[in-house]
């Protein structure tokens, strides 16, 4: 009786922990800072084990990732970035039907106000470095949960 | 072999004519032509009341359209063929511009090749005939390129600065001027000279080179450069583009720039139909090249998406622009403005616009107002006048915004 207890008990464990697992929400982080990367996916695992970070070092890497069929929930892209510019990123991402509904977030560097501005008329989000990374949490979460 | 009768050859003839003629028009036209030389020919050659030309084709075919009563054999050769030539030279001059160069020719050898018709080239000579009618024709179009095109253009001007300031009709003019000049080198010989401060004093000066070239391409240079201007500005619909062009530009180089082909009445089309549909372009033109000065070209165009899209439902009339997302690298190219947008009614698109410019700079900040002082001056005088008949009021716009 007792051991049958604790299988059942366990198999409820399997399927929460199966559940969470399946939950994660992939993040894939554009920048050619892997140091941005690497504060991300710490940061973000350190409140939630339900992110799951992809890092791209370029634009190119992230089209290569997309191609491999590593589709995220979201895109977290640098606007300053050598060979392709976030901007060039953002607009091929939306030309690609099968790309075009990831929700992308600009995080950049770049605190003018015409970036700003046409960054938040038409990306979903726009986050100035340095970010808090509960900030960034929020954001993500609101545009995950929309 | 027998000489023919008068009835056999007139007949022989008119069926050519009606041939001839109908190939280039339609048969029924042709009867139409004839019969009325004929009737036109009667007081001076009575014997032609023995012929009938009716218009009979669709009931019983072509054989039955020319009739001939033998009456008209006993009339002497010289009074016969005498009416025959006239018949052919007013029938040409009937045809106007249906008839070319070929068409005397073309009739000479569709007679010569009819069995047993010889005629008799004293009294009937088709070759001269067809020297002569060349000789007139090109007296008619001795034209000189540089002078109608210094008209025209003249015209074009006066006419533009019935809408704008003389400054910026010149520059309109000058503009078209060099935009056809990508597909006809030739406009290069068209210089337009102005200053700053010249208050709409300008000089035309072109190049005598310009003559070379074939005055029915000139014709349709023209053409296309009349086109070009009236399609740069909103005409209404009920004070017509060509009528106020063709006052401007006067009688005499109406009737030439007819000869070299031109037809007003097709411009008049185009360039009614074209309004509404340029002042969008230029609209979203302005607005891609203003964010992409910023970002880049393909992030604009994703922009001015994602404002058309946020704005659709809104505005029935978007329905009428579209972009092909998959093509936002290519900028601009990628929109396409569906001609059913001219119909439109103008405040509509008015308000429709004024909420593309107000939501592209909604996020700006304090910059607003710089951007839109930068869409005014980079869309130009000419389109912001535009835009303020349709109701779009921008500096109301930009004292929101402040």
């Amino acid at each position: 009786m007792l051991l049958g207890a604790i299988r059942k008990n366990s198999l409820s464990i399997y399927k929460i922990w199966k559940k969470g697992k399946k939950m994660k929400k992939k993040i894939m982080v554009v920048d050619d800072n892997r140091d941005i990367i690497d504060m991300v996916r710490d940061g973000l695992e350190h409140f939630s084990k339900g992110y799951e970070i992809i890092g791209a070092g370029s634009g190119k890497e992230c089209f290569e990732l997309l191609k491999k069929n590593q589709i995220p929930d979201l895109i977290l892209l640098d606007i300053m970035m050598p060979e392709m510019s976030g901007w060039d990123v953002f607009a091929r991402l939306k030309e690609n039907p099968g790309w075009r509904s990831i929700p992308v977030v600009f995080i950049t560097v770049k605190s003018d106000p015409y970036s700003k501005g046409f960054g938040k008329t038409t990306a979903d989000d726009y986050i100035e470095k340095p970010f808090a990374i509960m900030d960034l949490k929020e954001r993500i979460d609101k545009i995950l949960n929309r | 072999m027998p000489e023919l009768k008068n009835s056999e050859i007139i007949e022989y003839i008119l069926r050519t004519l009606v041939d001839k003629i109908g190939r280039r028009t339609s048969e029924s036209f042709a009867v139409v032509v004839i019969d009325t030389v004929m009737k036109e020919l009667y007081p001076r050659y009575g014997f032609l009341r023995y012929i009938k030309v009716e218009n009979t084709l669709y009931s019983e075919g072509m054989s039955s359209a020319v009739s001939v009563m033998p009456d008209i054999d006993s009339v002497e050769a010289t009074e016969f063929y005498k009416a025959i030539n006239d018949l052919i030279k007013m029938t040409v001059r009937h045809l106007e511009r249906n008839a070319d160069f070929f068409f005397i020719k073309e009739l000479h050898e569709a007679i010569d090749d009819i069995d047993g018709l010889v005629l008799n080239d004293e009294k009937l000579d088709l070759g001269f005939m067809q020297f002569e009618y060349i000789a007139e024709k090109k007296q008619a179009l001795d034209i000189k390129n540089s002078e109608i095109t210094e008209q025209v253009i003249k015209a074009l001007i006066y006419l533009t600065n019935r809408k704008f300031p003389e400054a910026e009709a010149i520059k309109t003019v000058d503009a078209a001027v060099k935009e056809l000049e990508k597909n006809y080198g030739f406009l290069k010989n068209i210089q337009i000279y102005t200053t700053p401060d010249s208050k709409g004093i300008f000089e035309i000066r072109v190049l005598h080179d310009i003559n070379r070239v074939w005055i029915f391409t000139m014709g349709e240079t023209l053409q296309k450069l009349i086109e070009e201007v009236g399609k740069s500005v909103t005409w209404d619909a009920d004070r017509s583009f060509i009528e106020v062009f063709k006052n401007e530009l006067g009688e005499e180089h109406l009737a030439t720039i007819t000869k070299m082909g031109v037809n007003l009445d097709q411009i008049k089309l185009v360039v009614l139909q074209q309004g509404h549909e340029q002042v969008v372009k230029k609209t979203l033109e302005t607005l891609v090249n203003i964010i992409s000065k910023r970002t880049s070209k393909g992030f604009a165009m994703a922009t001015v998406d994602t404002v058309l899209n946020t704005l659709r439902e809104k505005h029935d009339i978007l329905q009428y622009i579209k972009i092909d997302t998959s093509r936002f690298e290519e900028g601009i190219d990628a929109i396409s403005i569906m001609p059913e947008i001219n119909n439109v009614e103008s405040y509509k698109l008015g308000k429709a616009l004024r909420e593309i410019i107000k939501i592209s700079g909604r996020n700006l900040g304090h910059k607003t107002f710089a951007f839109i002082e930068e869409f005014k001056n980079q869309i130009g005088e000419k389109y912001l006048l535009e835009m303020e008949k349709m109701g779009v009021n921008l500096h109301f716009l930009e004292l929101k915004f402040q």
